[in-house]
């Protein structure tokens, strides 16, 4: 059996997966990532396929940061 | 959960604190038949046939159903929708939400029994368990026995069929969003593309692990719905239920008894309603959130009570006031509320579909010039139109221009002739007499976009059209 903390990272990773999932479907509905890394305040270069993935990533990377802070505020151990 | 409820909801407010820390025994379904085990058999069949055939059917020399995300287009048999369209898929998850929530408060858990993807595949992998390793005892004993050379032909022929399982629904996954035909072709010339395979195994794996191994833990601890469905039940919902009152006391006793014993009640604990569980629980401490409606307890409790020739029933299909044996309200507020909202969303999802016109118009003004005068009579304005051909078919299209007296549009590129599903941006200028002009600096103008060849097929979209201040 995992310990708490596995258990801990699990329940993070999946419940802010769905969430990224959601944002993901309505920002890239809207936003093109091709059009969206033309007008970047930096050079940058992307395909199609690559920005969706990134994107994904990175929501998923912000949501599971808020669920993380959110297990650790709640933490009965400390 | 209130005392008052006959069916005791007890476990489901321990069971999550204390199971989520504590090794969960592996659970070894009993093989079950009877009328609802056949109505999951045909909805396997019909929901994973849908599955893995949809791909595979083209429509207009295309694939079918494709979602094709590089291209931004989603195609769905005759209709292609466009990131514009997103409203159609909020609406259509909405719907299904709505859904979900109807058939819950009537049915109770009936998408968990029959047609969530987790129990559909896990039906399936455990008919692969079957076949290869044998019925309940026999898996239980060889999970027990040494590592025999039988146990590891069956062990292996079991993962093989399961790994091969998977990766063809991983493959079949992708196929809904690269063309499958195409990407077969790549799978056997080795030349897949590195997100292709990423998600051919991620979604492989997924299926492997969450149908092999995860099972009724998904539905216990990773599912949400599993966790809120019972927000939506009430004392007339459709639940699975133990009559306690007509099984209890519960006990066996001797075969080919004329009369059952007096002191006993129906249940003649056979525990074979635990033994078919595919979440493990005894459906006659009561409800418990574990229970994911599955009615393998009735199927196989039925065939028990007809063996011993007590009527059928003991565990059903019922709702809380039923076991009361009062009658059950079936139109009631909740049952009125979701009803209604879901006819209605159904009749604008199919008339706002109905009535899609398949071009698009969206006009930007020039934001580098205001206006432009030229020989002192005419005022010009420019504007970027950005038409989107939102059909399959090539079509020509005109543009006009209405709300001024005099208005003209003049372009470079007469000919409008767009490819199906092109998206093109076009400068245009539009011209009004200076001398026509109503007094003021903004005015409002419509553009339109028409296609020639077809009625109906025609966008509108407002801007302004800026002049000089007039004396």
């Amino acid at each position: 059996m995992p310990s708490k903390r596995t258990i801990r990272a699990l329940v993070i990773a999946w419940s802010s997966f769905l969430p990224a999932a959601v944002a993901s479907v309505l920002f890239f509905a809207t936003f093109d990532p091709v059009d969206l890394a033309l007008s970047a305040t930096f050079p940058m270069e992307i395909s199609g396929m690559a920005g969706y993935a990134l994107g994904f990533l990175f929501f998923w990377l912000l949501s599971a940061s808020a669920a993380w802070m959110a297990t650790f505020l709640l933490r009965s151990d400390v | 959960m209130s005392k008052k409820k006959l069916i005791p909801t007890r476990k489901a407010q321990t069971a999550i604190n204390d199971a989520l820390y504590i090794k969960t025994e592996k659970v070894y379904p009993r093989e079950v038949s009877g009328r609802f085990n056949r109505l999951r058999v045909v909805a396997v069949v019909a929901l994973l046939g849908l599955y893995y055939i949809l791909p595979w059917i083209m429509w207009d020399g295309r694939q079918a159903v494709l979602f094709d995300l590089p291209a931004r287009k989603f195609y769905l048999f005759g209709l292609v929708l466009w990131p514009q369209d997103f409203i159609y898929l909020a609406l259509l998850l909405v719907i299904a939400g709505l859904t979900l929530f109807f058939f819950t408060a009537l049915a109770g858990r009936l998408w968990c029994g029959y047609a969530c993807p987790q129990t559909v595949w896990t039906e399936v992998f455990l008919w692969m368990e079957r076949w290869t390793e044998g019925d309940r005892p026999q898996r239980m004993k060889l999970d027990d026995g040494p590592w025999t050379r039988e146990k590891v032909a069956r062990k292996s022929a079991k993962h093989t069929l399961w790994i091969l399982f998977g990766l063809w629904t991983g493959y079949t996954f992708v196929g809904f969003f690269s063309p499958i035909a195409d990407l077969g072709t790549r799978v056997f010339s080795l030349t897949l593309g590195p997100w292709e395979t990423f998600w051919v195994l991620f979604y492989g794996f997924a299926t492997w692990g969450n149908a092999g191994f995860l099972r009724e833990q998904v539905c216990i601890y990773m599912c949400p719905y599993a966790r809120f469905q019972s927000a939506m039940f009430d004392k007339d919902t459709l639940i699975i239920g133990y009559d306690e009152r007509r099984g209890e006391p519960r006990g066996s006793r001797k075969r080919g008894l004329e009369n059952k014993p007096a002191e006993l009640g129906d249940c003649i604990d056979c525990t074979l309603c635990v033994q078919v569980c595919p979440t493990g629980i005894d459906i006659r401490e009561g409800l418990q959130y574990e229970c994911i409606a599955c009615a393998a307890c009735i199927d196989v409790c039925d065939e028990v009570m007809d063996k011993v020739g007590y009527d059928r029933g003991l565990i059903r299909y019922d709702t809380q006031r039923g076991m009361k044996h009062k009658r059950a309200k079936v139109l009631r507020p909740r049952m009125l509320v979701y009803g209604g909202l879901l006819v209605l969303l159904l009749i604008g999802f199919g008339v706002s579909l109905a009535m899609r016109v398949p071009v698009s118009l969206d006009v930007l003004r020039d934001r580098t010039s205001l206006y432009r005068v030229i020989d002192g009579t005419q005022v010009e304005n420019v504007y970027t139109l950005k038409i989107a051909n939102r059909s399959e078919a090539s079509r020509q299209f005109s543009i006009s221009a209405t709300g001024l007296p005099g208005l003209v549009v003049d372009m470079d590129d007469k000919s409008l002739q767009l490819e199906g599903g092109e998206l093109r941006e076009i400068p245009i200028r539009l011209r009004a007499p200076l001398d026509e002009l109503p007094y003021g600096v903004g005015f409002a103008v419509e553009i339109t976009v028409m296609a020639e060849d077809i009625a109906g097929v025609t966008a509108t979209t407002r801007s302004r059209f800026l002049a000089p201040v007039q004396r």
